[in-house]
């Protein structure tokens, strides 16, 4: 507009006393204006745009994850079991998870047990697993990838199950070994109470194992090679380059895996359940009455409150929140650990 | 060869062979769970408790049929319906959504980018109880919808979209196209789309191992036997041939081999997407 301004009081003052030119320039005057107008018209159109490319993705959020999240903290202050009308009781539902309820803080502490043992094992192998296969002395580093990854991309459920498999008392693979071999003499209940925790982090373990390797190894392509080469001709022998270039190179990912390990690790639920409960009873929809205790994770339980049978929907989704706010906490912790911007820093 | 070359070359050659065997060994630890199941699936279920070796038996096809006269089948398809329905609705609303906040400028874009950040970090599954309330509320239980439309709102998967395409797709060939008369939308679909084909790959990998993966969600959506997808009929296949213990595990086998499948064709792709997914989160 300002544009269009100057450029009127240039034509005027420059062009009043010639009359043939001051006729063309009108004319090239109009057509300026009107073009002029049509683009501002088509910028305010074009404003319209990113709302309506950004709105089905707004629409869906909300219907789909921001009610439903509301809804939950909403819920937390009510009692409900999905039929009588919903009645608010205030903090009654967080002062009975805080002070009665038998299992939902020991279904938190199990699940960081359980987290603090394959989180470390997981990322360790995988860091020196991908440093070896990452070497130029791997042919078939792709092949070895691709058979790595198949623990990761099977179904959570399918993972519980085949371990349930192999490890039955009865039937499966690994007793009968042992037993041939005359390591114990007689068969051993994996699913049961000593042992189960450590299954369940031999179980993720192999899970994850090869989605680490996937990752760090594609990290430390990236590292030049000239760090290498200048470190050999400084002398450093293969693991010392592994401590002093790598692992502070590959930093980044390790940040990264470990936050997104953590919040995914808390809501571990498909591989126990399917372990523990899938294969001897098929039940379905989270009961817990008959599981093993010490390997009852939090969305578990959580599940087990709310569609185990007594619906107590108010007191599962103040379990929901609590949950929520100790995945966020320790979200906070590990970004404040590494002392650097986040996932989704924009760099 | 003099004999410092040879000592190097030695010891190359002695690394090449421990870090082959090493890998070889790996493989197999992550092999033989699969192979076990594989392999009990060609067991009768006396033989199963029995004569049970590692070596395949000749019961499979006698499974297979036993297997494949219940829902099996049928599940299959749903999985299939949901999973390819997902990942189409996602990747186009994740794309549309990036391609606005990469390319516009209009008064929420920064706002807009900050919310997926933020929203990226809310664990999704924690708002599951009041998501099957309010499913139940608008009648999608039992309905295929929720676990379709869900998808559409992944914020990983827009954010994700905003960051290639703020990388790859020039601005200028919008202003061009722009110029030359050509529909915002149809800019979209004629010269962003093709640009973004990467990631649009990548993502739609994601999705549909997520989708096709997901097992809490339509265990509370979905009721009736002839809508369950295949991680429900995996789950309850304990329940479904209470003696027959060979078929459960044909079942656990027919559900896992058509992944591993399409993973092992694509498997360039897979690992490639796989990688840059998390890369770039």
């Amino acid at each position: 507009m300002f544009a269009l301004r100057a450029y009127g009081r240039a034509n005027k003052k420059t062009t009043c006393h010639d009359k043939k030119l001051y006729g063309i320039k009108r004319v090239e005057l109009r057509e300026y204006i009107t073009s002029e107008v049509q683009l501002l018209r088509e910028r305010k159109r074009k404003n319209f745009w990113p709302y309506i490319f950004t709105s089905p993705f707004l629409i869906l959020y909300f219907v789909f994850l921001l009610v439903p999240t509301l809804f939950t903290i909403y819920l937390s202050f009510n009692k409900w079991n999905g039929i009588d009308p919903i009645t608010f009781i205030g903090l009654k539902n967080y002062i009975f998870i805080f002070t009665r309820d038998p299992y939902f803080f020991k279904s938190i502490l199990n699940i960081i047990l359980i987290m603090l043992m394959y989180i470390p094992a997981v990322m360790v192998l995988g860091v020196v697993i991908a440093a070896a296969i990452t070497s130029r002395y791997l042919k078939w580093g792709h092949a070895f990838r691709v058979i790595s990854c198949l623990p990761y991309i099977t179904m959570s459920v399918g993972i519980g199950l085949i371990f349930a498999l192999i490890l039955d008392p009865k039937m499966g693979v690994l007793n009968k070994v042992l037993l041939y071999l005359g390591l114990i003499n007689e068969e051993i209940q994996w699913l049961k109470e000593p042992y189960a925790r450590y299954v369940i982090v031999v179980m993720m373990i192999w899970r994850l194992l090869g989605y680490m390797i996937l990752l760090y190894s594609a990290s430390m392509v990236n590292i030049p090679v000239e760090l290498y080469d200048a470190a050999s001709i400084d002398g450093a022998n293969g693991i010392g380059k592994f401590r002093h270039i790598t692992i502070p190179l590959v930093m980044p990912t390790t940040r990264f895996l470990l936050i997104t390990s953590i919040i995914a690790g808390f809501q571990l639920v498909e591989e126990p359940l399917l372990l523990l409960n899938g294969w001897t009873s098929g039940s379905q929809g989270g009961g817990f009455a008959n599981a093993v205790k010490s390997c009852l994770t939090p969305v578990w339980y959580i599940f087990g409150t709310a569609f185990g049978g007594m619906s107590q929907y108010g007191t599962a989704t103040a379990m929901s929140f609590i949950l929520f706010i100790v995945i966020l906490s320790f979200t906070m912790i590990g970004f404040r650990i590494f002392k650097q911007k986040g996932i989704g820093s924009n760099e | 060869m003099s004999n410092r070359n040879r000592k190097t070359y030695l010891k190359r050659v002695n690394l090449t062979i421990s870090i082959t065997l090493l890998a070889v060994f790996i493989s197999i630890i992550f092999i033989i769970p699969f192979y076990l199941m594989g392999n009990m699936a060609t067991y009768s279920t006396n033989n199963l408790y029995t004569k049970f070796t590692f070596l395949p038996s000749n019961y499979l096809l006698e499974n297979l049929k036993t297997v494949m006269r219940g829902m099996f089948a049928r599940s299959l398809l749903n999985s299939l319906i949901v999973s390819i329905c997902a990942t189409f609705l996602s990747v186009f609303v994740s794309a549309l959504f990036g391609f606005s906040i990469a390319k516009y400028r209009f008064k929420l874009n920064k706002f807009f980018f900050n919310f997926i950040i933020i929203t990226m970090m809310i664990p999704t599954s924690l708002g599951i109880v009041a998501f099957v309330i309010e499913m139940r509320i608008l009648g999608m239980i039992d309905t295929f919808a929720p676990l379709i439309l869900v998808f559409g709102a992944n914020s990983y998967g827009a954010f994700w979209m905003t960051q290639y395409i703020r990388a790859n797709v020039p601005t200028e060939l919008i202003e061009s196209a722009r110029i030359d008369g050509c529909n915002e939308f149809m800019i979209f679909i004629r010269i962003v789309v093709p640009l973004i084909k990467p990631a649009i790959f990548t993502l739609s990998i994601l999705i549909f191992l997520w989708s096709w993966n997901s097992y809490l969600l339509p265990i509370v959506i979905l009721n009736s036997q002839s809508k369950f997808t295949i991680p429900i009929t995996i789950a309850t296949l304990g329940s479904l041939y209470f003696t027959d213990h060979a078929a459960r595990v044909t079942g656990l086998f027919l559900g896992i081999i058509p992944l591993f499948i399409i993973f092992i064709i694509g498997s360039k792709f897979f690992v490639k997407g796989i990688t840059e997914g998390a890369i770039k989160g």
